[in-house]
């Protein structure tokens, strides 16, 4: 009974041992110089906000920044690869995100999640994977972004030339 | 000790359970693997998403009244194996009825369905896809075994077919012959 006991411990232990956080996965990897890390917030669209209505404007405070972290696939880290592979997909199916799509083949994969209710999500998060290249880990992160605004903030964007103005950023940046 | 064996094979098989065989081989080399799951289907609800194409708007109030979606296709004969015993055990735990069945030369399909009272319309749809043989029958550049396609929702039997047909999936057309029935 005593070894069931421990048995039915360890167990319970394993079963919530916390594995990493996405964040933390982030940052571990933003030192090592196989990946690329690129921190995109929204005032990067370079809008002014007294060119929005309130309604647009809420919107966009929703959406606070896009968290890109890139794993180019090279002959010298090849052996690499696989291992970061497995602890992404670890972060990503564990329970703190919910899939939305799912696209998997022998050369691709791609996968959609979000975390946070799907009415106000604070954050949706993209990985995709291709065999020989790499693969790319994207966040839109937020706080209780507003979804359904986000056809009327597309429009509103447009309309401000943002997208223009986001790459000329990040342009400069690089 | 006799107990604890019993309990942790208990705990093992509620475990497994709740896996089904979609997700089971979602990583595996020899499957492709596609699903749309019910959450993304409520996002693009609450999106509610038009175009100024009549024929896309169509499409689209369509999509809406799917719950879930997902699709496998194997090339590994094991696999194929694996989901024939999953879809045999689903059809007799969810109580489907199998709607019809089309035997040709390139490929075994059958149709199997949660019915409503509306005839027209079902909760389930499971396309089972076997024994392909035929050359132009590809998806990109492998050439697949066995496919399965699982759909749930408020499903219009009529219109899904042009869903299947859209995205060029063997038993598209057998489908689409249901309309002229």
């Amino acid at each position: 009974m005593k070894k069931l006991l421990i048995f039915a411990t360890a167990l319970t232990f394993l079963g919530c041992s916390k594995t990493q956080s996405i964040q933390e996965y982030y940052v571990a990897k933003s030192e090592d110089p196989n990946f690329l890390v690129i921190d995109i917030p929204t005032s990067f669209l370079g809008i002014n906000n007294q060119v929005l209505n309130q309604e647009e404007q809420a919107a966009l405070e929703s959406f606070q920044k896009l968290n890109v972290l890139m794993f180019r696939k090279t002959k010298a880290n090849a052996a690499q690869f696989p291992e970061e592979l497995a602890a992404v997909r670890q972060i990503i199916d564990g329970e703190q995100f919910d899939p939305l799509m799912t696209l998997s083949d022998r050369q691709f994969s791609g996968k959609l999640l979000l975390e946070g209710s799907i009415e106000r999500p604070d954050e949706i998060v993209f990985f995709g994977a291709a065999v020989d290249q790499g693969f790319l880990l994207a966040r839109l992160i937020g706080s209780k972004m507003q979804v359904e605004k986000a056809v009327l903030l597309a429009k509103a964007l447009e309309r401000e030339g943002a997208l223009d103005n986001a790459v000329e950023a990040i342009g400069q940046m690089l | 000790m006799k107990k604890s064996i019993l309990m942790i094979a208990l705990i093992t098989a509620t475990l497994s359970w709740g896996q089904d065989v979609f997700e089971k081989y979602e990583y595996d080399d020899s499957v492709s693997y596609f699903s749309i799951s019910p959450k993304m289907f409520q996002m693009l609800a609450q999106l509610s998403l038009e175009t100024s194409d009549p024929e896309a708007d169509k499409f689209l109030r369509l999509v809406e009244e799917i719950e879930s979606f997902k699709v496998i296709t194997t090339e590994s004969k094991d696999i194929s194996t694996d989901i024939q015993t999953w879809v045999d055990q689903h059809i007799k735990t969810q109580n489907l009825e199998e709607l019809m069945r089309v035997r040709e030369k390139g490929a075994h399909v059958n149709f199997y369905v949660k019915s409503t009272k509306n005839d027209d319309k079902v909760k389930k749809l499971l396309m089972f896809v076997t024994d392909i043989n035929e050359d132009q029958i590809k998806l990109g550049n492998r050439k697949p075994e066995t496919v399965l396609l699982y759909l749930s929702g408020d499903i219009d039997l009529t219109q899904i077919s042009k869903l299947v047909n859209e995205m060029n999936l063997p038993g598209g057309q057998q489908l689409g012959k249901l309309n002229e029935k």
